[in-house]
């Protein structure tokens, strides 16, 4: 068994999935204990005759397949791979040479994922959308590599992170049903599982993506909308985490608005005046008119978002009846009490032993702050407390400190006087 | 009558400081565990500082900084330690012109920082004399490199491009740094957005009325807290006073490809007098990036010491400003700015026109309005004469000017 597949989904990106290949072999490891897996998904470009003619130092396969669907192409991959670790890279990608290597010394359990940081470059002349979406990346990864993260479902990002391959068969790959937020679903799987998540800076590589765009983007926002009811049905739990939940508002008004009305049955119109609206974007841009620009980005991927959801069901009356229906499920959640007065060592290494869902911190019996449950966070640990301390508790754990040395002070001057 | 310039650790108070018979109060740096926390003013009765009178006082000032890092070290947390961030190299870069008495302090500040790996380079901008160039070969390790084409910003460009490592901290001649200076700005950097770090100034002296005066209503430092810029969620690029000031701040190397080099158009030496650096602040703003005031960054400034140089100084500012909002106006069709000097005047100069006009306590002395004022009217038509200046001075040098994209 080799210790490393990587499996590449592809679609119409010839040559950039060429020139990820040869990125792969110029990786700092045993190029004779990898190899990599390329699923040509619906490609009608010369991607098929590229991979026919490429010639690569290390063991390499590839499949063209029908799917138009990056889950099932990612579950076809993992199904011919035979390695011990797969690593899944999007075919954007330009990996570093330290790729690889950092990917396999971060498992240091088989109960592990862990994501890579993919950098995105900025262009000099880099418009609005394109700014955003470049701190969006970038913020993101500089808070998984804060020590202390607590990670979450949201941090299975697809492009480039890599897991034992038992666990993987054994949760049964990707929700290939799902169009997207296929790789969100994933991760609020091995979240339940109790997957440990970590994360790597040194797993880098170039995200080289020049597509997305602002139409772009409220495009792919519709297909959340209709995604994240699919994934709602799933893990009913984590209703809280969706930008859906928003409509599950009593005062929301649904059925008496115009707006609603008019979005579920004459989308056409909506549609319309939306699409006006983003090309009136260009106008705010061109005149650096950043808050309406903002602003109407907010709008208008809003409005997608509940399109992408309503067109899900033929009506408002269903869509406020899925609410109703979903199951309310009740999580047996774990919860721990620690006093730092024992000893900030020892209390953190308890909630290290323990991973509990919930920490109530106490100083010599005051009430400091508590942490978590959190929906859809991995179950925590001493570093976690630690941090959130640190940032957030640091003023109550001041207050209760003075306020145990207040007292016992108190106490000496009333003995004395006795 | 001077004030006293202290510099007190908080742990470690004395109870009595005497012998300050020249001075009749004190302005205190207040630390804890190295790392500055607040600032007071002390008075001074007798020629001596009754610390211990003023243990509360003390504490007052220090308390917000002081007791998050008391919580910090109870957890025995320290963020940039936990980070593991390997700090990059960095080239000190100090321009000067013809003050090497400042330039001896300065450089004599950097010789006694820890070696990190850094390289420290002084660019001689258009010096008269060979001063600078005598001094700094008595020191080895200190590059030395001239600059001849005027400006403050033909200067620092010169720098970051001579510059071999990765990241190009700025020091005045007139300034002196802290022994961490260049550590505590370093840190920053691990976030990959961030291109521009700033940190705090405190006052080497205070021997006059101006230099107080310059310190109580126009403080180079920013306060005791770290404070991050973000470009990319939109921070008023105009908005770049509170951020720092070029005295004391650290950029990438990258920036030249990125966001670009200072306008050689303004700046010192040229007839803008100033706005080199809030132009490039509000360039670094607007293309998304980061910027972070940091205080533990610390350099002990010398304040212009007469009350004309003073003067002078604020009507550089607002031609300086002016200028800058000019530059932003037509390079970077920021549209917007057209409203800056109506808000600006309505908001600000106005009203301290008016009270000082009142004589009301605590108001800037009218001269100095007046000087800014003044600098505001004649700004504009400063900045599009730089600009003609600035053509013909690099046709006459036969020089390629570095161009500010």
């Amino acid at each position: 068994m080799l210790p490393v597949s990587i499996i590449i989904p592809t679609h119409n990106r010839g040559s950039q999935v060429e020139a990820l290949l040869q990125g792969l072999s110029q990786q700092d490891f045993n190029l004779n204990d990898m190899e990599v897996v390329v699923v040509a998904d619906s490609c009608t470009d010369d991607t098929a005759a590229r991979l026919d003619k490429i010639e690569l130092p290390y063991a390499f396969r590839y499949v063209s397949k029908e799917f138009k669907c990056a889950a099932a192409a990612r579950n076809c991959g993992a199904s011919m791979a035979t390695g011990r670790i797969f690593i899944f890279i999007d075919d954007d990608v330009e990996p570093s040479t330290s790729l690889v290597k950092a990917h396999v010394s971060s498992h240091t359990d088989e109960n592990s994922v862990v994501i890579g940081y993919l950098k995105y470059e900025l262009p000099e002349k880099a418009d609005f959308y394109r700014i955003k979406l470049w701190a969006w990346w970038e913020d993101k990864f500089l808070a998984m590599g804060t020590p202390g993260y607590w990670h979450n479902f949201e941090d299975l990002l697809s492009g480039n992170f890599s897991i034992s391959s038992r666990i993987f068969t054994q949760l049964n790959g990707f929700d290939a049903t799902l169009k997207c937020r296929e790789d969100y679903e994933f991760g609020a799987r091995l979240i339940k599982a109790g997957v440990n998540f970590h994360y790597n800076a040194e797993a880098w590589g170039y995200h080289r993506d020049f597509a997305t765009d602002l139409k772009r983007s409220l495009a792919r926002k519709k297909n959340e909308g209709a995604a994240d009811v699919q994934f709602v049905s799933m893990h009913p739990d984590y209703i809280r985490r969706f930008r859906l939940s928003n409509y599950n508002r009593g005062k929301l008004r649904m059925k008496k608005s115009l707006f609603y009305y008019v979005v579920c049955h004459m989308p056409a119109l909506s549609d319309a005046l939306a699409n006006m609206w983003r090309k009136w974007m260009s106008v705010h841009e061109a005149l650096k008119m950043r808050k309406k620009w903002q602003r109407a980005s907010y709008r208008l991927h809003d409005y997608w978002y509940l399109r992408g959801a309503l067109s899900q069901f033929g009506s408002r009356t269903k869509f406020i009846d899925f609410f109703k229906e979903l199951p309310k499920v009740k999580r047996d959640i774990s919860k721990i009490e620690i006093d730092l007065a024992d000893g900030v060592d020892e209390a953190l290494s308890r909630v290290d032993n323990e991973r509990p869902d919930a920490v109530s911190i106490f100083y010599n019996g005051h009430i400091v702050g508590t942490l978590g449950p959190w929906n859809g966070g991995e179950r925590l640990r001493g570093s976690q407390v630690r941090a959130f301390l640190a940032t957030n508790l640091s003023w109550h754990l001041v207050e209760a400190i003075s306020f145990d040395n207040l007292i016992k002070s108190h106490k000496k001057s009333e003995l004395v006087e006795v | 009558m001077a004030t006293a310039i202290l510099d007190l650790h908080v742990e470690n108070l004395p109870s009595t400081i005497d012998g300050q018979h020249d001075y009749e109060k004190a302005f205190v740096l207040l630390r804890y565990k190295n790392k500055p926390v607040g600032k007071t003013f002390l008075p001074v009765e007798d020629g001596v500082i009754n610390v211990r009178k003023y243990h509360d006082k003390i504490m007052t000032a220090a308390a917000p900084m002081m007791w998050q890092k008391k919580a910090h070290d109870f957890l025995g947390w320290d963020a940039h330690e936990e980070s593991n961030y390997k700090l990059p190299r960095a080239t000190v870069a100090i321009t000067t012109r013809d003050r090497a008495e400042d330039l001896r302090r300065c450089l004599d500040a950097l010789i006694s920082m820890p070696d990190d790996g850094q390289e420290i380079i002084v660019i001689d901008n258009c010096p008269a004399t060979n001063d600078s160039f005598e001094l700094v070969s008595r020191y080895k390790n200190v590059r030395y490199i001239r600059e001849d084409f005027p400006g403050s910003s033909a200067a620092r460009n010169r720098a970051i491009l001579e510059a071999r490592n990765e990241v190009i901290a700025f020091t005045d001649d007139d300034a002196t740094p802290d022994k961490y200076w260049l550590r505590a700005l370093l840190r920053s950097f691990r976030d990959p957005r961030v291109m521009c770090v700033t940190g705090q100034v405190m006052p080497l002296e205070l021997q006059n009325e101006a230099q107080e005066w310059f310190e109580s209503f126009s403080p180079l430092g920013r306060g005791f807290k770290r404070i991050e810029y973000d470009g990319a969620a939109f921070y008023n690029r105009f908005r770049v006073a509170p951020i720092g000031v070029s005295a004391n701040m650290a950029l990438r190397k990258s920036l030249i490809e990125k966001v670009g080099l200072f306008d050689e158009v303004l700046g010192v030496g040229t007839p803008t007098k100033c706005g080199e650096d809030h132009e490039l602040f509000s360039r670094i703003l607007g293309r998304g990036y980061k910027m972070v005031y940091d205080p533990e960054a610390l350099s002990w400034h010398r304040h212009r010491r007469t009350w004309t140089e003073t003067r002078k100084t604020l009507f550089g500012y607002g031609v300086g400003v002016y200028s800058f909002w000019m530059r932003t106006l037509l390079k970077e069709k920021e549209y917007g700015a057209i409203i800056l000097p109506w808000k600006w005047f309505y908001y600000t100069q106005f009203p301290n026109l008016i009270r000082s006009l009142r004589k009301k306590p605590g108001s800037i002395p009218l001269d100095l309005v007046l000087a800014e004022l003044r600098g505001c009217v004649v700004g504009t038509r400063a900045y599009f004469r730089s600009r003609v200046n600035n053509r013909k001075l690099n046709k006459k040098q036969n020089r390629q000017p570095h161009v500010a994209s």
